[in-house]
């Protein structure tokens, strides 16, 4: 049985299997980067971003799952310093600091599905199932569109998040199934010849009163690719901790990690970006992003990605009730972020199957 | 209109809440529209098209806050900035800044003298003592605590007795007193059921069976896992169920444990006799004829023992859906000449023991570290052999670690070993929600179960895996997401503990024949 310890003694439930092995052996001081109900964001003493979540939270990269209700009322406040020993951390909150015990943790491992099974016409199926399921359980906002009653400014936002989608859709087409070249600082993407137009910087749609052009696309004396600058022009765009363009590219970045992805151009392009713009969009996001990369999302979305393999042979009625759960589930985190990574795996889904046939 | 802006340095908010606060800012009286985002370079982009980007705004960073209002003709700016600041630093109330931490057990009840029950989960060396105290102070006890000595647990309980209370425990996990769930419960429905259990994760079945039947749960009363030995004499059972004879919702009674010791279970039998309500009977391998002859309802499962009750107390036509064998033939079509084995891997000790005497009928070759037999009792270190059961919630497997619906890790290991054994056929395991458990029982065993059914294709195998989710529709993970979870990964899902045994069962019946 557990047995309950004095009142600053916190124990981690669960947690990213490998920020626990490497909290295991840590020691050094951090910092707390930002404090919510549910999350506090902690700084390692790298500088690198980790997460304490609440009893009830989604396991998820760079999170540990700690046995608190909830962190309203711990004291903690940003900027405060955070004690890492090996096996524990102790923050500043309560009367003497709070410390966490990593000993108890559960480990998970974000294990990702292949998609190698399914056929094309499968991978159409489940990504329009999915499109199908995220607008009928999602709410409008970010990528699904402004909602008639939104301000203008909310509009302005949508409209620039639906241009950036259909820029990266193009730049994506373009790039992939063609040579990418990486060689140090400079990032050179040619446009297939099989493919359709060639996008050219800076000119494949008019500008408009909501498309913002990309600032700081690309560094001087440095050459920028139409993929680069898709991915700019949604990289940081959105209100939220995590804009909705970046959950956007989280949803593609993680299929591109899952082996035998026609995605890699893409991500390559994403990881330069994040690279040479370490600046344009939250520390979280970026995180988020990085860790999407290297195939590790939270723990709802893995699950989305199981159910789209578990739809293989169904129709598009039976598919979407095979993913319903999860991606009800995957909705349920931030207020439009679910919807938005939702969004791009359908995207992400439609791009595969038509690099599939490109190859 | 005029618009105006202000930019809240390192100012992070999640985006439920900036949504929130922009919804509001847009709702005020003079605002004609609020945009509340973060300072990075692309929303100041759409800010710069629509022309309202001010070079405070253009200097923002990516950490920060941006607050652009454009107030209505005529308004006051400073006014409605002013409000919209206020939005932005009004916090949403802590719950946890409304808790109350008493430093003694005497000073809690002081406080809070409508209090009359006391959870006590402190070590073992001191849980006594506090249970004492409480039981002094006028609080009925559960105590979550083990390694109470025996001695100081019949002491307890006859402090408890003599006082009227009710004394839940040492380890007693599970409690529903007047609808709310203590330590490890689910979410029922209020009802008239009583249960009186000795066993946890027996009486988690029961209500959530009792649910399922459209019934629901007046009182669970535990009484730790002790209660029914030989000398602690079964002193909260009887309590327990003299308590339910008096309760006025409680129409019919349940009693759950595993198999008491023989001069406990006449002492119990003789009470129901004058409870004056029908009460059903299950104990796990018990004898029919004892409890008919005490004038009690003998039950053969979990299943069954929640079936006669609700069919007594609530609904006479209440039925559950017999054993769908298709599966069963198809799974046995799929396995090859050598697998002809159950392994099962448990979090709840009465799950594991109802299946474990389901496969007993079929012959003697099943082992488990809760075998009564001790000829075929395994301990945690021990290699499987033949039909085997493992409890991972036995004091075996938890010395030093907290329990397996908590930490999973040593049962997920032990499902990817047996997947590696040729003479496995079938794998069987529970999954537990509600209060207490693993927020994702189902979620954090997937990834072994794929690197299980993975080393089992590899060998060219196919290894069935069948899971059951103990949970209600009310409980937290949501049980048709768990299963819906399950399924998606190719594991085959009963309905209750009783079917899952009966599952292993067939299965086994059928390898074996074929």
């Amino acid at each position: 049985m557990v047995s309950v310890r004095a009142s600053a003694v916190l124990h981690s439930r669960s947690g990213d299997a490998a920020l626990l092995a490497r909290l295991r052996t840590l020691r050094g001081r951090g910092r707390v980067d930002s404090v919510f109900r549910g999350v506090l964001n902690l700084q390692l003493p790298d500088g690198e971003l980790v997460s304490l979540a609440a009893r009830g939270c989604e396991n998820a990269p760079r999170t540990l799952i700690v046995d608190i209700p909830h962190w309203g009322g711990s004291g903690v406040r940003p900027g405060e310093p955070v004690e890492f020993a090996p096996g524990s951390l102790t923050l500043p909150g309560g009367h003497g600091g709070i410390r966490i015990c990593l000993r108890e943790s559960g480990e998970w491992n974000p294990i990702l599905p292949s998609l190698d099974q399914l056929t094309s016409s499968e991978l159409s199926t489940a990504a329009r199932a999915l499109r199908q399921a995220t607008y009928a359980y999602g709410e409008l906002g970010g990528m699904l569109g402004a909602a008639p009653t939104a301000a203008p400014m909310e509009t302005a936002v949508c409209a620039a998040l639906d241009h950036g989608r259909r820029r990266l859709v193009r730049a994506v087409r373009s790039s992939c199934g063609a040579p990418y070249r990486c060689d140090g600082d400079a990032v050179t993407g040619q446009s297939s010849p099989s493919g359709p137009d060639p996008v050219r910087r800076g000119s494949e749609v008019a500008p408009t009163a909501t498309d913002p052009t990309p600032r700081e696309a690309a560094a001087p004396g440095e050459s920028s690719s139409p993929l680069d600058e898709a991915v700019l022009a949604l990289l940081g765009l959105g209100p939220g901790l995590t804009p909705a363009g970046d959950d956007f590219l989280v949803g593609i970045a993680v299929l591109s990690a899952i082996g035998g992805s026609r995605l890699g151009p893409f991500a390559r392009a994403l990881d330069h970006i994040l690279t040479e713009h370490p600046c344009r969009t939250t520390l979280l996001s970026t995180t988020t992003l990085r860790e999407a990369l290297a195939g590790r999302v939270r723990a709802p979305l893995v699950d989305v990605l199981r159910s789209l393999t578990a739809t293989r042979g169904q129709s598009d009625a039976q598919a979407v009730d095979t993913i319903r759960s999860p991606v009800r589930r995957a909705l349920a985190h931030g207020h439009t972020s679910g919807a938005d990574t939702l969004s791009g795996l359908v995207t992400g889904l439609h791009l595969e199957k038509e690099l599939r046939g490109s190859l | 209109m005029s618009s105006t802006a202000v930019v809240k340095k390192n100012t992070y908010f999640d985006s439920v809440s900036l949504m929130a606060i922009s919804t509001k800012a847009n709702g005020l009286d003079d605002v004609e529209q609020a945009f509340v985002a973060m300072g990075t370079e692309m929303n100041k982009g759409v800010l710069a098209n629509l022309g309202l980007l001010t070079p405070e705004l253009e200097a923002a960073g990516n950490g920060d806050l941006m607050v652009v209002v454009e107030a209505r003709e005529g308004a006051d700016v400073d006014t409605v900035l002013a409000a919209v600041e206020e939005l932005l630093t009004r916090k949403a109330p802590s719950a946890g800044d409304a808790t109350v931490t008493h430093r003694t057990i005497a000073a809690a009840a002081q406080d809070n003298p409508a209090a009359n029950l006391a959870v006590i989960a402190v070590n073992g060396a001191y849980a006594g003592r506090e249970a004492r105290k409480a039981l002094e102070n006028g609080l009925h006890v559960l105590l979550f605590s083990d390694n109470v000595s025996v001695e100081e647990e019949i002491a307890l309980k006859q402090l408890a007795h003599d006082k009227g209370l009710l004394m839940m425990g040492p380890d007693c996990g599970t409690a529903i007193i007047n609808n709310v769930g203590l330590c490890f419960a689910n979410a029922v429905r209020p009802g008239s059921v009583g249960i009186v259990a000795a066993s946890g994760t027996g009486s988690q079945e029961l209500s959530v069976r009792i649910h399922a039947l459209g019934a629901g749960v007046s009182q669970l009363i535990g009484t730790g896992g002790r209660d029914l030995s030989e000398e602690v004499g079964g002193i909260m059972m009887i309590d327990g169920i003299r308590a339910l004879a008096s309760d006025p919702t409680t129409s019919v009674i349940v009693l759950v444990s595993k198999p008491p010791a023989p001069s406990v279970e006449q002492k119990v039998l003789a009470e129901i006799a004058s409870a004056g309500k029908p009460v059903v009977v299950y104990f796990v391998g018990g004898s029919e004829e004892a409890v008919v002859a005490a004038g009690g309802h003998f039950a053969t499962g979990t299943q069954d023992a929640a079936l006669q009750a609700v069919r007594l107390g609530a609904d006479p036509n209440a039925d559950v859906e017999p054993l769908d064998t298709t599966r069963i033939d198809e799974v046995a079509a799929l396995l090859g000449p050598e697998q002809r084995y159950v392994r099962g891997l448990f979090c709840g000790g009465t799950l594991c023991d109802e299946s474990m005497y389901a496969m007993l009928d079929l012959g003697d070759d099943v082992w488990s570290n809760i075998q009564k037999d001790p000829a075929r009792r395994l301990t945690a270190d021990s290699p499987s052999t033949g039909h085997t059961f493992l409890d991972f919630g036995d004091d075996d497997f938890t010395n030093g670690r907290p329990h397996p619906m908590i930490d999973p890790s040593l049962r997920l290991a032990r499902l990817v070993e047996e997947a590696k054994d040729p003479e496995v056929a079938l794998i069987v395991m529970d999954f537990v929600l509600g209060f207490g458990a693993h927020e994702d029982p189902v979620g954090v065993t997937l990834p072994a179960v794929e690197q299980a059914q993975q080393i089992a294709a590899d060998a060219g195998r196919h290894l069935e895996i069948v899971g059951y989710v103990l949970g209600t529709d009310l409980d937290t993970p949501a049980l048709d997401e768990q299963i819906a979870a399950l399924k998606a990964a190719g594991v085959t899902v009963t309905r209750s503990s009783t079917e899952t045994g009966q599952f292993a069962r067939a299965l086994a019946r059928k390898v074996t024949h074929a």
